[in-house]
């Protein structure tokens, strides 16, 4: 048996320039691919006298299958956002057990019955659009401090944002495309169900931009390296 | 090849009795076991394996460590608590499922 080969740092180097190149843009998962390549090259190499380390390279890549890295990415995207929505739903519906939920719904119902519809929706969906902007300024302007981003964390704190301002434009088209209409069926008691969902929508954001991105588990083993 | 397909469904429950056996492993290593233990009769596909390990790391039944190895970072898997319940639950379900295809292979009584 020949003895087992080492890569050197140049040639790790090379392999996470590689991966980068076949955008995995995730530290944690770069380095996990960074490392399986490598073991697979080293056993090659060892094997195989006349092998080259880029030859080796592309054989350990094909093993990928056509779709390459990527498929890797986005499962684990998928995997992660899921794991995040399930928990943002469940814990704004926890803060329906908050009294502070009461006094919002309170307002928002004496709201929606005393100014008209349309002046109020708009002003409030402008003011969760502010609130949105801000808050997107704020992180994009922190993870662009450290170069290295790890999917868990990139999830966790970004996903808040373009779910909430996907929800804000689904309500809002929607309202304002006839509420009245499409609610008149339920006469005053449509009061009740504006202020539950401005109520919601104000608390899902709370939990998904600001709470989430401070509580929710982070890649466990961030701290450990940096 | 052909064992391929049957294999990729059960791919989850064969890392976690990987993890059972092992307490901590790497992906390459789990690829490599995987191959001697089946005489390279079966092979993980890199494709699947972080897929299904990221899927099992995010529903919390297995945890990850990272660890620097030589002159690179390696990451560790290995179960966690509810991972533990979880790989004998599906231990069982599999051996099941295997039994009553055994059944249905081999018995040789024809329904009227």
């Amino acid at each position: 048996m020949e003895h087992h080969k080492t890569l050197d740092e140049s040639q790790i180097e090379n392999l996470f320039a590689f991966v980068k190149s076949h955008y995995v843009e995730y530290y944690d998962i770069q380095l996990e691919l960074v490392d399986h390549l490598a073991n697979d090259i080293e056993h090659m190499l060892s094997e195989d006298d006349q092998l080259d380390f880029e030859s080796a390279k592309t054989k350990a890549f094909k093993k990928f299958g056509i779709y390459g890295f990527s498929d890797i990415v986005t499962k684990k995207e998928n995997a992660v956002t899921y794991e995040f929505f399930k928990e943002a739903f469940y814990q704004t519906f926890m803060h329906f057990k908050n009294p502070l939920i009461y006094i919002f719904l309170l307002f928002f119902f004496i709201v929606s019955k005393y100014i008209p519809f349309i002046y109020w929706a708009i002003g409030y969906n402008l003011l969760l659009f502010i609130g949105i902007a801000v808050l997107d300024f704020l992180i994009k302007k922190r993870e662009k401090k450290t170069n290295k981003i790890y999917l868990r964390d990139h999830i966790v704190t970004t996903q808040g944002i373009s779910i909430c301002s996907t929800l804000i434009i689904i309500v809002h088209s929607f309202f304002l495309n006839g509420p009245f209409e499409l609610f008149s069926w339920l006469g005053e008691y449509r009061h009740y169900l504006y202020s539950f969902i401005a109520a919601f929508l104000l608390f899902f954001m709370w939990v998904s931009c600001i709470q989430l991105p401070r509580t929710f588990r982070l890649s466990s083993y961030r701290l450990k390296q940096d | 090849m052909s064992n391929q397909k049957l294999f990729k469904g059960s791919l989850q429950t064969i890392i976690l009795k990987l993890l059972e056996r092992n307490a901590k492993m790497y992906g390459y290593e789990m690829v490599q076991h995987v191959k001697q233990l089946t005489n390279e009769e079966l092979n993980i596909t890199e494709g699947a394996l972080y897929p299904a390990l990221h899927k099992l790391e995010s529903e919390g039944f297995v945890e990850v460590e990272v660890l620097k190895v030589g002159n690179r970072m390696r990451k560790y898997y290995s179960l966690t608590k509810s991972g533990v319940t979880e790989t004998s639950d599906r231990i069982g379900e599999m051996s099941r499922f295997l039994e009553t295809m055994e059944q249905l292979i081999t018995s040789k009584t024809k329904l009227a």
